[in-house]
C-alpha cells in the first residue's frame, strides 16, 4: 500500500459499521502502518529522520617508540633444521621458498606496541552477516584501513650466537589483515575464486590468495646496511605499508579451516593487523628481524547495503 | 511507536454495528494525541517509526537527502614542491639521548610547516561525527647517504642515516604521534674513489598514503601533513644532519565524515 485512498462517503450511502470500518481501515492500516516505496518522496529523510551509517567504529595507534622494542623474529632451529618463528616461508628447508599449505601459509603474529597492547580491534559482539543481521538494520560490511611503517630489518647468524651478518639476499616482510571469533585462532581473507593449488608448493606463494597481505623488502643499501646493528652506519627502510579493506560475508565464508576447506569462520569478533618476516634465498637458515615504528588500525561497521536494495 | 490502534476500535463499542456512535467516538480516532500517538491518525504528527514500514520496504540512495549522512571532500596537486633547509628553523635530527640517536617526533613537528595539497579545512554540520582523514604523497630528498669525500671536505662516512625529511599530520593543531613519518637519505654523493656522483637514488624516495579516524565536533576544522628538514651543518660526528632540498610530488588529502 502505502498511501491513503480514502473513499469519501456519498450522499444517502448508509453511515453504519461497515462503511466506518472500511475508511479507518484505508486510513490507518492501507496509508499509515505499511508504507512502502510510493509514500516516500526522493530526499524526504533528513539528518533527523535516519541514523548514523555507522553502528560502530574504533581505531588502534601505535605511536610511540617503544614500538621499535618488539622483535619480530623469523628463526631457524640449527639442529632441527626448521623454521621456528613468524616465518612467512614457513615451509622452507632449503634457498627455495616453500611455504606451507592453508590455512598455514605462513607463521603470521600480532603487531605490537612494546607495552603489552596488540594492534586489534573488538566489537561489542560476534559479527555473521547472516540475513538475520544483514537486515533494515544490522551491518552489512566493516570497513578496515590499516597503515605500518616498517622501521628495518636485522640479519644474525643462529649457528653462531646471533652474531649479525650480512644479508645474501634481501629480506622483508609481510603485513596482512586477519580475523578471529575468539582472539586466538586467525583466519585469511581470501580472495573469493582464488583456487586451492595442490602438488608442489616450491616457489608459488599463494595456494589461495591472501586478499589483504602487502610485502615490503629492503634492498640496496637498506639491506647493505641494516645488518650493522652496532654500527652507526645503519640506514633503515621506513618504507610504508597500507591496506583497506571490505570485510563482508564472503569474506567469513571464504575463509578456511584445518582442511583447507572454504567456511573456516562463521563469524566474528577480532580484526588485527598481522605481521611475517620473509627470508629470502639463501637466507633461509639465518634469523631474520623486523621492526616496526608505526602501525593504526581502524574498523568501522557500515549500516549501509553495498548494494542500492 | 507501533501502528495505529484505534482509541475507539472500528467494529466494536460504540463503532458495532447497530450502535450509535457519537460525534466524540468518531473524532477521537480522527485526533487523540498522546505520547506515543498510536491511538489515533495524529500518529502522523511526529511518531511515525519503523513498526509503519511494509516488512518489505528498504530505503534506498534517493530517499536521503544529501550530506544528511555523510559528506566530503579532496584537494590535491600534482605539481611538484620542493622545500630547502633554509626554509626551516634548523631542528637537527640528531639527539643522543633519542631512539636511535634521533630527535622525537615531537621536538622536530615544531619546526614543520603545512604543505599545500595535503591541508584541508572543512565545517562539520554535525553534533559529532567520525571524520576519516586519508592522503597520499612522495616523495624524493638529497639527503646524503654515501659520504666519503664531497667537496673536499674530509667527512666521516658513517653518519648518513641523519640526513632525512620527516612529515606529521596535525589535527586542529594537534600533532598525531602514530602518523609522524621519518624516512631515509636518498642521495648517493661522490666517492672517495673518485666515482661520479650517483645523485638522487629514486629507489630511497618514499610514498605514504595514510589514514586517520578522529571524533569531531560542530565547526571549522583542519588537518594538514606538513613538513621539516634539517640544517645542522657542522661536526658530522657530533651534531650535523641536513637535507638541502627535498621534493614533494603527487599529493592529496581527503576526509569523509559520518554522522
Amino acid at each position: 500500500m502505502g498511501e491513503i485512498n480514502y473513499t469519501p462517503f456519498i450522499e444517502e450511502e448508509p453511515f453504519n459499521q461497515t462503511g466506518l470500518s472500511d475508511r479507518f481501515a484505508q486510513l490507518a492500516q492501507q496509508g499509515i502502518d505499511d508504507l512502502t516505496d510510493t509514500a516516500f518522496q526522493k530526499g524526504c529523510l533528513s539528518e533527523e529522520h535516519t541514523p548514523s551509517f555507522l553502528s560502530y567504529s574504533e581505531t588502534v595507534e601505535f605511536g610511540t617508540d617503544a614500538n621499535l622494542t618488539v622483535s619480530y623474529e623469523s628463526d631457524w632451529d640449527v639442529a632441527g633444521s626448521a623454521q621456528t618463528g613468524l616465518t612467512y616461508w614457513n615451509g622452507s628447508t632449503s634457498s627455495t621458498p616453500v611455504m606451507n599449505y592453508p590455512p598455514n601459509d605462513g607463521v603470521w603474529g600480532h603487531i605490537q606496541n612494546g607495552a603489552g597492547g596488540n594492534l586489534v580491534a573488538t566489537l561489542p559482539a560476534s559479527l555473521d552477516f547472516t540475513q538475520n543481521f544483514n537486515g533494515r538494520y544490522g551491518v552489512s560490511a566493516v570497513l578496515v584501513m590499516l597503515n605500518v611503517q616498517m622501521e628495518r630489518m636485522e640479519v644474525y647468524d643462529p649457528a653462531n650466537q646471533d652474531n649479525p651478518v650480512a644479508p645474501s639476499d634481501e629480506p622483508g616482510l609481510a603485513v596482512c589483515i586477519q580475523v578471529s571469533d575468539d582472539n586466538v585462532n586467525w583466519y585469511h581473507l581470501y580472495l573469493g575464486d582464488s583456487q586451492y593449488t595442490s602438488g608442489s608448493a616450491a616457489g608459488n606463494p599463494p595456494y589461495r590468495y591472501r586478499l589483504t597481505e602487502r610485502r615490503q623488502g629492503a634492498a640496496g643499501v637498506e639491506a647493505d646496511y641494516t645488518i650493522k646493528i652496532g654500527s652507526d652506519r645503519n640506514l633503515p627502510s621506513r618504507r610504508d605499508i597500507s591496506i583497506r579493506t571490505i570485510i563482508n560475508q564472503s569474506s567469513i565464508s571464504n575463509t578456511v579451516n584445518a582442511q583447507n576447506a572454504q567456511g573456516g569462520l562463521g563469524s566474528f569478533r577480532y580484526i588485527r593487523g598481522a605481521v611475517s618476516v620473509i627470508k629470502s634465498g639463501s637466507d633461509y637458515n639465518k634469523k631474520v628481524v623486523a621492526r616496526i615504528r608505526k602501525a593504526n588500525l581502524t574498523i568501522m561497521c557500515l549500516r549501509a547495503n553495498e548494494v542500492n536494495p | 511507536m507501533p501502528n495505529i490502534s484505534y482509541k475507539n476500535a472500528p467494529g466494536s463499542g460504540t463503532l458495532a454495528e447497530g450502535q450509535a456512535p457519537t460525534g466524540v467516538d468518531i473524532s477521537e480516532n480522527w485526533y487523540f494525541p498522546t505520547a506515543t500517538g498510536e491511538q489515533s491518525l495524529e500518529v502522523i504528527n511526529g511518531h511515525l517509526d519503523q513498526n509503519n514500514l511494509d516488512a518489505s520496504f528498504k530505503f534506498n540512495n534517493d530517499h536521503f537527502q544529501r550530506g544528511t549522512v555523510s559528506r566530503g571532500t579532496m584537494v590535491g596537486s600534482t605539481a611538484n614542491s620542493d622545500y630547502f633547509d633554509s626554509m626551516f628553523t634548523g631542528t637537527s635530527n640528531r639527539d643522543i639521548a633519542g631512539t636511535y640517536g634521533e630527535t622525537d617526533d615531537a621536538t622536530l613537528s615544531l619546526s614543520s610547516i603545512v604543505i599545500p595539497g595535503l591541508s584541508v579545512r572543512f565545517y562539520v554540520p554535525y553534533a559529532s561525527s567520525k571524520c576519516i582523514l586519508q592522503w597520499n604523497f612522495n616523495h624524493q630528498s638529497d639527503g646524503l647517504y654515501i659520504l666519503n669525500v664531497i667537496d673536499g671536505q674530509s667527512i666521516n662516512d658513517t653518519f648518513n642515516k641523519f640526513n632525512f625529511p620527516s612529515f606529521f599530520l596535525f589535527v586542529d593543531g594537534e600533532l598525531q604521534q602514530e602518523n609522524c613519518r621519518r624516512y631515509i637519505p636518498c642521495f648517493g654523493a661522490k666517492r672517495a674513489s673518485g666515482l661520479a656522483s650517483s645523485g638522487v637514488d629514486y629507489a630511497y624516495g618514499r610514498h605514504w598514503s595514510g589514514h586517520k579516524l578522529v571524533t569531531l565536533q560542530k565547526g571549522w576544522h583542519t588537518a594538514s601533513i606538513r613538513i621539516t628538514l634539517p640544517s645542522t651543518p657542522g661536526s658530522f660526528d657530533t651534531a650535523a644532519s641536513t637535507v638541502p632540498q627535498c621534493r614533494v610530488r603527487t599529493r592529496g588529502m581527503r576526509y569523509i565524515l559520518f554522522r
